[in-house]
């Protein structure tokens, strides 16, 4: 029965309807075969599974990545950056890395940091005659590192489902991002040196650096006062997420007075329907969750491993390939949210530390945003670089290949992982 | 369709994105006085955690509601986008079709539950989680009506040479 469903339910997406109405729609088909419950399941698990106060704090992020960029906060940031590196041959690409990761310090969210990202760089990147493939294939691989660099919307997914430590989470993501952000760097200067781009006039002056820093400094301390809150815990996550969307919106209305108060509204707006978008899947995860539970799937993968006797390193490498797989036919939420916890409990069985297991999925369901036939990202970045799919994927592939290196170091070497939360905590 | 059906709901929908857009500042004013309230005055409200879920669950499920009409769902359109027009006008009927059993089950079944829910009060807060409850069968209205104006702009198309 449970095969049917997950059949159904890949039919359902492929077939064109949203994520979350084929999850609905499969999730009741499975309640008519099964006959034994009542739909009443359907309402009841849909608003059970958003009530957390926790999640809250998955929209507050959305919104203060979102003021940042309407704030031109992300702009200014990228200015400083620029100063520091944009004189070298993949200057704009160091640029658009150390640009992700600041905005991953505050948004949490893969998609909404490749728009802000690409949106500003994008055309500047184009003007200093870098090909629109190579701005696209930068801007796409490092908003990869937003949902694993803290504070990240999957982490507060997973640790919402399987009640590990949104801390601990945020924490390890910590190293794995800064990972991705060196090897990003290092296949950019490669890929930019090969092709002999040509080093953009920008000087660096006293006087400039004095202007810019004095413009950024206060923005550049968002993702310290979120880092902060996670680190010593004297507020909740979602307190860390209200006072940083406090934060961003005091720069942007009074500070930098760039921000106005219709184009706030606005930025609400936009923000509470993305945020919608996002927790619709997590409110038909609750009914699918029911349903796994009732097959019992759990105990059929755990004795599917036994028997295939596949140890502690085999399981990770099975997961590996497993979430490689299907989060590049799948989006990264609904397979996140369905199959970790499934798998949890196995891998804690095997001795894997549950942080390092929650880092390495979401790190590994992350790459699948920039694999084909699916990848958000690439979709995104054709829309905003203008460039063909088949054309954006033949330039990506080295720094897929370099994040999945990543992930692999991540996955085999916990320490990567764990050194951080293991230190705080 | 006619002209003033359309704007009609053009109208609801322009209301229900108010209506979330003001949910949300609440939502995070509620969260922010909180915050402050507790480390500088001591003071901790208790009705504050509950009136946070219930807003936050309305703003879900009218968002949810407000994507649908605006089409901005997580979804993945690779072979939707292949389809031969015809081919895919077809599916796009059939998909909004199947989708009104669904949303008519979470109007009926939700109506249910948070019938049942009006006696289950907040963890700290004395009012009746029924009331969070509501979004549902709310919700699932705005939907089928949504889904009925998306299925007569279908046939309308098909119908158009």
């Amino acid at each position: 029965m449970i095969l049917v469903l997950f059949g159904l339910l890949f039919a359902l997406i492929a077939v064109g309807f949203s994520i979350w109405t084929a999850m609905g729609v499969s999730g009741a088909i499975y309640i008519v075969m099964q006959g034994e419950v009542s739909f009443r399941l359907v309402a009841s698990r849909m608003v059970s599974g958003i009530d957390s106060e926790t999640l809250v704090a998955i929209p507050f992020f959305i919104l203060a990545g979102d003021i940042m960029n309407a704030a031109g906060i992300t702009r200014r940031l990228a200015d400083f950056a620029d100063l520091f590196v944009g004189r070298f041959r993949a200057g704009l690409a160091y640029v658009s890395i150390i640009v992700s990761v600041i905005m991953a310090g505050v948004s949490g969210s893969a998609v909404a940091d490749a728009t802000s990202v690409s949106s500003v760089l994008h055309p500047i990147m184009r003007k200093r005659g870098y090909h629109d493939r190579f701005a696209a294939a930068i801007n796409a691989s490092s908003a990869v590192i937003g949902p694993i660099f803290p504070p990240s919307i999957p982490m507060i997914f997973i640790g919402v489902i399987s009640g590990l430590s949104i801390g601990r989470l945020f924490l390890g993501g910590i190293l794995p991002g800064l990972l991705m952000a060196g090897i990003l760097w290092f296949v950019a200067t490669l890929v930019s040196n090969r092709r002999g781009y040509a080093k953009a006039p920008v000087g660096f002056s006293w006087r400039r650096f004095g202007r810019l820093a004095k413009e950024t400094l206060l923005a550049l301390l968002a993702p310290s006062f979120v880092i902060s809150g996670v680190v010593f815990g004297f507020v909740t996550i979602t307190e860390v997420a209200a006072i940083a969307v406090a934060y961003v919106m005091f720069l942007g209305l009074f500070v930098y007075r760039t921000l106005t108060w219709s184009q706030l509204a606005e930025v609400f707006r936009r923000s509470a329907l993305l945020s919608a978008t996002l927790m619709a899947i997590f409110a038909v995860v609750g009914l699918f969750q029911y349903i796994v539970a009732t097959e019992q799937m759990g105990a059929q993968l755990e004795s599917m491993v036994e028997a295939l006797n596949l140890g502690k390193n085999g399981f990770l490498v099975f997961t590996t390939i497993f979430f490689l797989l299907l989060g590049a036919i799948l989006d990264a939420i609904p397979v996140m949210l369905i199959f970790f916890p499934v798998l949890l409990p196995i891998a804690m069985e095997l001795g894997i530390d549950p942080t390092h297991f929650g880092v390495i999925t979401v790190l590994n369901l992350m790459i699948g945003l920039l694999t084909p036939p699916i990848g958000v990202l690439l979709f995104i970045q054709t829309k905003i670089g203008d460039v063909g799919f088949g054309e954006l994927l033949g330039e990506i592939w080295p720094y897929i290949l370099a994040l999945l290196g990543v992930l692999l170091l991540c996955t085999f070497v916990p320490a990567v992982v764990l050194w951080i939360p293991n230190l705080v905590f | 369709m006619g002209v003033a059906v359309t704007r009609t709901i053009d109208y609801l929908t322009a209301l229900l994105e108010w209506v979330m857009t003001l949910s949300f500042v609440a939502l995070f004013l509620v969260n922010l006085l909180n915050i402050v309230l507790r480390n500088i005055a001591g003071i901790a409200w208790l009705w504050i955690p509950g009136f946070s879920r219930l807003v936050f669950i309305w703003l879900v499920f009218l968002g949810i509601a407000a994507a649908y009409r605006r089409a901005a769902h997580l979804d993945i359109d690779f072979f939707l986008l292949r389809m031969k027009p015809r081919v895919r006008l077809l599916t796009l009927m059939g998909i909004n079709l199947v989708l009104i059993p669904f949303f008519v089950i979470l109007l009926v079944y939700g109506l249910d539950v948070a019938q049942v829910r009006m006696r289950v009060p907040f963890d700290t807060w004395q009012v009746p989680t029924g009331y969070a409850y509501l979004a549902v069968p709310v919700c699932a209205v705005l939907l089928l009506l949504y889904c009925g104006e998306r299925l007569v702009k279908l046939v309308k198309e098909a119908r158009s040479p």
